[in-house]
């Protein structure tokens, strides 16, 4: 209980934080003011301005959701990955869905088809089913193999989007929103696939107990009532396809779902019941204090920005461990 | 005569695409501990797999008298629980949460742990000699500490049947013993307990039936008191040599 209060204040400042950062600054009583007027309660209506009104209510607002969102599935897929492979580096880049997803929007891109969002969404997919059916022998699936598929499926989707990057120079702004991540575009248009996406990985936490069991081993898993080759399709699908949402809206944005978990484990434990809410709880947050961040240096595009700060952390936290 | 609780008839099974057991036939009985032995790949632990279905099979297994075949995985889990031979924990959980796993096939989708649960779960790891270890992580635990956990978390489970592939086989002489009387005490209430074993004299002392197996067929099956040393000198292709001591037995290779 302690955990979720601390997280929901963090959650808190870390919105207003975002809803007053950026290139206008927007002092944090006049944020309340505006807030506590759209929702219904009598505002002071000193110092309102329309500006701030709309900077508020159309550009910050559902960038700020829109973030949290993101970044929650990313933390959340991130736990299951780990959980669901056995394997520390996992996430949706280790199985290559983020890059086919990225690939998707690249070739959406280059040759001007005005489904950007649904070719990354499919990109994605697909991804995940060639991986599949790579790394499927007979009735069960190995998790070392499934890896080895991704990475290599992953590197042949990231030539393939050099390759076009190369034969379409004149697009290399749109490609680079794709490769770096960013939420430039946010708007509420955009935010309840994020929503849908978030609450579906919020759902999760209903399967804690079985990808405990996965952790003691196909045998032990079966023997305790478990279909392990169906729980595993579930969870591998369902993490896919939301994190091909996900990336549909923001590019790819590396590290949170890599690092969060890890982070979060030596506060809360192993058991995927704790972890899995800690997880999109963390990842929400850090992402937004990354796109905090970025916006307050200068609008760096955000994926850069949890590359510069994720990699290092992931390094000390190798270090130290 | 007790009921049977787990019964193989003309049973081969299969490890991948090579069969290893042939044409074998047993039963356990309600009350009975039954142990399974043999030198190393006899097909032992690929012939419990088979009651467990993580193996391949021809022929009949009946679990509580109903064919395997009608049984859902959570049905089976809950009338048979079972303990592979090597136990593989990757993640560093609590001891606590690990035993607890054992209820798994007992509770609704939604649902959560019972007082019933906890006070289960605790019960066991007592049973086990590992109360005060319920907070401990199990990947900074001993291979023998990691068996006894096993074994809490298959108690837990609270199947009719019980299959343990060589449950002491990480453990001192002490928690050898104990884990024996744990499944001697377990089988009171109807139940049947089947332990994959090398310790031919743990097998002797608290066994009430054992199987011989070599080469993929059970050789001998008889009481432990009627097992003889021509029996295990023919399964274990060394001389055995059995004394009377205490009225007990005592089996020695030679």
């Amino acid at each position: 209980m302690l955990f979720v209060a601390v997280s929901l204040f963090l959650a808190f400042v870390s919105a207003c934080l975002s809803l007053a950062v950026g290139e206008v600054r927007i002092p944090l009583p006049e944020v309340a003011n505006i807030i506590l007027g759209k929702v219904g309660f009598p505002s002071s209506g000193a110092g309102a301005s329309g500006v701030y009104d709309t900077i508020l209510l159309f550009v910050r607002l559902p960038r700020t959701l829109m973030v949290f969102f993101v970044g929650s599935v990313l933390g959340v897929t991130g736990a299951v990955y780990q959980g669901l492979l056995l394997n520390p580096l996992a996430e949706s880049y280790t199985l290559g869905v983020a890059s086919g997803a990225a690939l998707g929007a690249t070739i959406a891109i280059a040759f001007n088809v005005n489904l950007v969002r649904l070719f990354a969404f499919l990109g994605g997919a697909l991804t995940l089913l060639g991986v599949w059916a790579l790394s499927h022998r007979s009735r069960s699936v190995d998790p070392t193999r499934l890896i080895l598929s991704g990475v290599v499926v992953g590197s042949i989707l990231q030539a393939l989007m050099m390759l076009l990057q190369t034969l379409f120079p004149e697009k290399l702004g749109a490609f680079f929103f794709w490769v770096m991540g960013s939420f430039n575009s946010a708007s509420w248009r955009w935010l309840p696939g994020c929503l849908i996406a978030s609450c579906i990985a919020l759902l999760f936490l209903l399967l804690h107990r079985e990808l405990d069991i996965i952790s003691l081993g196909e045998g032990k898993a079966e023997t305790l009532g478990m279909n392990i080759v169906r729980m595993r399709w579930v969870l591998l699908l369902a993490a896919s396809l939301i994190t091909s949402v996900v990336v549909s809206y923001c590019g790819v944005i590396g590290f949170v779902g890599l690092i969060v978990p890890h982070l979060l484990r030596m506060m809360v434990g192993h058991s995927h019941g704790r972890l899995l809410f800690a997880s999109w709880m963390g990842g929400g947050l850090m992402l937004l204090w990354a796109d905090v961040t970025a916006r307050a240096i200068g609008s760096l595009p955000v994926g850069v920005l949890t590359a510069l700060v994720g990699g290092p952390i992931f390094c000390l936290f190798l270090w130290k461990s | 005569m007790r009921p049977i609780l787990l019964s193989a008839i003309g049973v081969s099974v299969y490890y991948g695409s090579k069969k290893v057991v042939y044409d074998v036939s047993l039963d356990m009985r309600s009350g009975e501990v039954f142990a399974l032995l043999g030198p190393n790949g006899s097909g032992k632990s690929t012939m419990v797999k088979a009651f467990v279905r993580l193996a391949d099979k021809e022929g009949d297994i009946r679990i509580l008298n109903l064919p395997m075949e009608s049984f859902t995985r959570k049905t089976l889990a809950r009338a048979a629980a079972y303990m592979p031979q090597k136990v593989q924990v990757v993640m560093p959980f609590k001891v606590m949460d690990v035993v607890l796993l054992g209820r798994y096939p007992w509770i609704s989708f939604l649902g959560d742990y019972s007082d019933k649960d906890l006070n289960l779960a605790r019960h066991n790891l007592d049973e086990v000699g590992m109360t005060g270890f319920e907070d401990r992580i199990i990947t900074t635990l001993s291979g023998g500490e990691v068996q006894r956990v096993m074994i809490a978390q298959c108690l837990t489970q609270d199947a009719a049947i019980m299959l343990l592939d060589e449950p002491t086989s990480a453990l001192d002489p002490k928690y050898s013993i104990a884990v024996m009387r744990i499944l001697r005490n377990y089988v009171k209430n109807g139940r049947a307990a089947l332990c994959v074993m090398h310790d031919v004299n743990l097998a002797l002392r608290f066994a009430d039936r054992v199987a011989l197996m070599k080469e993929g067929s059970i050789r001998y099956i008889c009481g432990s008191s009627e097992v003889d040393a021509s029996m295990l000198s023919d399964v274990f292709d060394v001389p055995w040599h059995i004394e009377e001591w205490q009225g007990g037995r005592i089996a020695l290779p030679l």
